[in-house]
């Protein structure tokens, strides 16, 4: 029988196999192999620190650090000190770091935690940009390998934690003071990884490769978590280096032959974009690349596949997984040996929310399977009131499952509005169609961006505040870019008289949701007053002005790119 | 401007231009950012510096191309890496 908690599963694979290598730390061109009995050394190192710096069983530790092991040490050790770790992001070069700081003021008056692990840098800028700054920090030594840990032995209570201990809060995406802490024990971490290794016919000799952060569930539970349970090999690069150069994944496996790779969807459209065109890679190693966290398209498939299929990738490679950080990661998952079902349906009905088989001579449209529910996981389509609708109709999907979230963290109201009888209510539009999910959009504004979430009236209310911008008088929408296989934000804007230079107001808007966001406007579209088209109640509806925006019937006051 | 940084601006803008999907006539200049553009974006500047390492036959020090202001520090990145001395 397995230990029930994660940090004995860590302490069983030092013991057992001590010099096998957890994972190979990509960074800045060197490569640092880091064995079992390394990760559970550093991370006993870890718990002995945080316990003479006074953290106590189920104290919150935030960990916001940039790509190094330390996150692995810092997050474990936590673990095994019996405190409850998070990861949540750092700030990007584009942010301004005022901002980021004083949007965690209010997170971390409601989390309390009683220790933030992070960089130099960013523990200066708490203190110069939050008043009072009073959240004891921790600075990792330069050294890559321990803290500067004193010499008492660590008391290792996370061992002996109930399964049913909370293990660890994941932090939703989203305005920073609106985070969410999702709570997840031992049991429905370990219950997860159980179940999705299951789906995925994961054996000891499966290795993943990543560059996704751990601040986000897909980097966190998929790729490390995964790992870290069933004791098999990581290949971890830094995001920032991927973005920069995507290829480095591709070299990656040739090198280091993984077998499991987790994509967001734009992520596929960014590899084929910036790789260099003619550069041949060895994928042959790899089981599944599986596509998650966005909308998954099968154009971006189609081109993935055409780019790499001479480096041995073929459709039985290429997957999608439906998941939310709220049922651990995964809910559904295709079948790895088999090619995704891709559905084609009626075009017309499908917007009008009926799935229908393709008719001839008639517009049509193809659609991904997220797969089958797994084992211990129902899911249900359900109207707006509630009823529950049959297969092929799509309505909002709520998840029932073994491993379910044990809430919000101190959010016990917002916990009651989500989770009902035990089913929780996504907010994600979809339809089952012989017994496999696919999923079709959002029911509030969320916009998917990059595999990150924002939501349009966040955006459209830094908009609102810049000058030459009518007040409440704008619109942020999520459009296709076919140009790079991407969804791009493009906002619509009511301008004040006399109307300004529309490309200083593209700059200003721009600028700001970047400082505050972290979020790049695609485009700025600037408009009279009283051109944005209104719901019957009276509101600027964001589905009409973006039907006119990509009709083209929206007389724009100026086109306010460089393009002009 | 020296001759030297003309020609630079003239392919640097070339680049801009296939990456963003520009006008034919458009030329940056030394104070243009990625808010003066449409689409330009962390994904997008990826491509842009993978196009310029083509053009000029240099290789950027990510870090440092992953933290650009505008396109004058480009210009001043691609010169240290040895290119812009002749026509590529």
């Amino acid at each position: 029988m397995h230990p029930r908690t994660i940090g004995a599963r860590v302490a069983g694979h030092a013991k057992r196999k001590p010099h096998e290598i957890f994972c190979t730390f990509l960074s800045s061109q060197t490569a640092e192999d880091i064995t079992f009995g390394d990760l559970f050394e550093r991370a006993t190192a870890y718990a002995r620190l945080y316990q003479a710096r006074g953290v106590r069983q189920g104290d919150i530790v935030i960990i916001i650090l940039r790509h190094t092991p330390h996150l692995y040490y810092s997050f474990l050790g936590a673990l095994l000190a019996g405190a409850i770790p998070s990861f949540m992001p750092f700030p990007s070069a584009k942010q301004r770091s005022d901002i980021y700081w004083h949007d965690h003021e209010s997170l971390f008056e409601r989390l309390r935690p009683r220790l933030v692990v992070t960089y130099e840098e960013n523990r200066v800028a708490a203190h110069a940009y939050i008043d009072n700054f009073s959240v004891e920090t921790l600075v990792p030594s330069a050294s890559p390998c321990q803290p500067s840990a004193d010499a008492a032995p660590a008391n290792l209570s996370g061992l002996a934690a109930s399964a049913d201990d909370v293990a660890c809060l994941q932090h939703s995406s989203g305005t920073t003071g609106l985070k969410k802490g999702v709570m997840l024990t031992h049991r429905a971490i370990l219950d997860h990884t159980e179940a999705y290794s299951k789906r995925l016919s994961f054996t000891s000799d499966d290795c993943i490769v990543s560059w996704l952060p751990l601040y986000h569930d897909m980097g966190f539970i998929a790729c490390f978590m995964t790992s870290v349970i069933e004791g098999t090999r990581l290949i971890a690069l830094d995001p920032f280096e991927w973005v920069m150069r995507p290829q480095l994944l591709l070299e990656a496996i040739q090198r280091y032959r993984p077998s499991l790779c987790w994509l967001p969807n734009f992520a596929f459209s960014h590899i084929v974009n910036a790789t260099q065109p003619g550069a041949t890679f060895d994928l042959s190693s790899m089981r599944a690349f599986v596509n998650c966290s966005e909308p998954c398209k099968p154009g971006t498939f189609e081109r993935f596949l055409k780019r790499f299929e001479g480096g041995g990738i073929t459709r039985t490679n290429l997957h999608i997984c439906y998941a939310l950080a709220e049922n651990v990661f995964a809910a559904t998952q295709t079948t790895l040996d088999e090619a995704a079902t891709v559905i084609r349906v009626d075009a017309k009905a499908f917007s009008a929310g009926t799935i229908l088989p393709a008719g001839a001579d008639k517009p049509t449209q193809d659609l991904l399977s997220c797969g089958l529910p797994l084992d211990g996981v129902s899911i249900t389509v359900r109207g707006e009131d509630g009823t529950l609708l049959p297969p092929d109709i799509i309505g909002e999907i709520f998840v029932a499952s073994t491993f379910l979230f044990s809430g919000y963290y101190l959010q016990q109201d917002l916990t009651d509005t989500k989770l009902h009888d035990g089913w929780y209510q996504t907010g994600d539009l979809g339809f089952m169609h012989d017994g496999e999910l696919f999923v079709t959009g959002r029911v509030d504004d969320m916009l998917i961006v990059n595999g990150r979430n924002y939501y349009a009236h966040e955006i459209e209310y830094l908009v609102s505040e810049v000058p030459g911008v009518l007040a409440g008088r704008s619109v942020a929408i999520g459009v296709d870019d076919q140009q790079h296989d991407a969804t791009v934000v493009v906002v619509l804007v009511e301008c004040t008289e006399p109307i300004g230079q529309p490309d200083d107001l593209a700059r200003f808007i721009r600028r700001r949701v970047l400082e505050r966001l972290g979020l790049a406007i695609h485009s700025i579209v600037p408009l009279r007053s009283g051109q944005l088209v209104k719901t019957t109640s009276g509101k600027i509806s964001r589905i009409k002005n973006k039907q006119l925006y990509i009709q083209g019937t929206l007389t724009s006051l100026g086109d306010v790119s460089a393009t002009s | 401007m020296s001759l030297a940084e003309d020609d630079i601006l003239r392919r640097v803008s070339a680049v801009m231009r296939t990456t963003f999907g520009l006008p034919a006539g458009y030329v940056a200049s030394a104070e243009t950012t990625s808010a003066d553009i449409d689409g330009w974006d962390s994904l997008s500047h990826s491509i842009l510096i993978l196009g310029i390492e083509e053009q000029f036959g240099v290789e950027l020090p990510m870090d440092r191309a992953f933290e650009l202001h505008d396109v004058g520090e480009l210009m001043e990145l691609i010169q240290e890496a040895g290119g812009g001395n002749g026509a590529d």
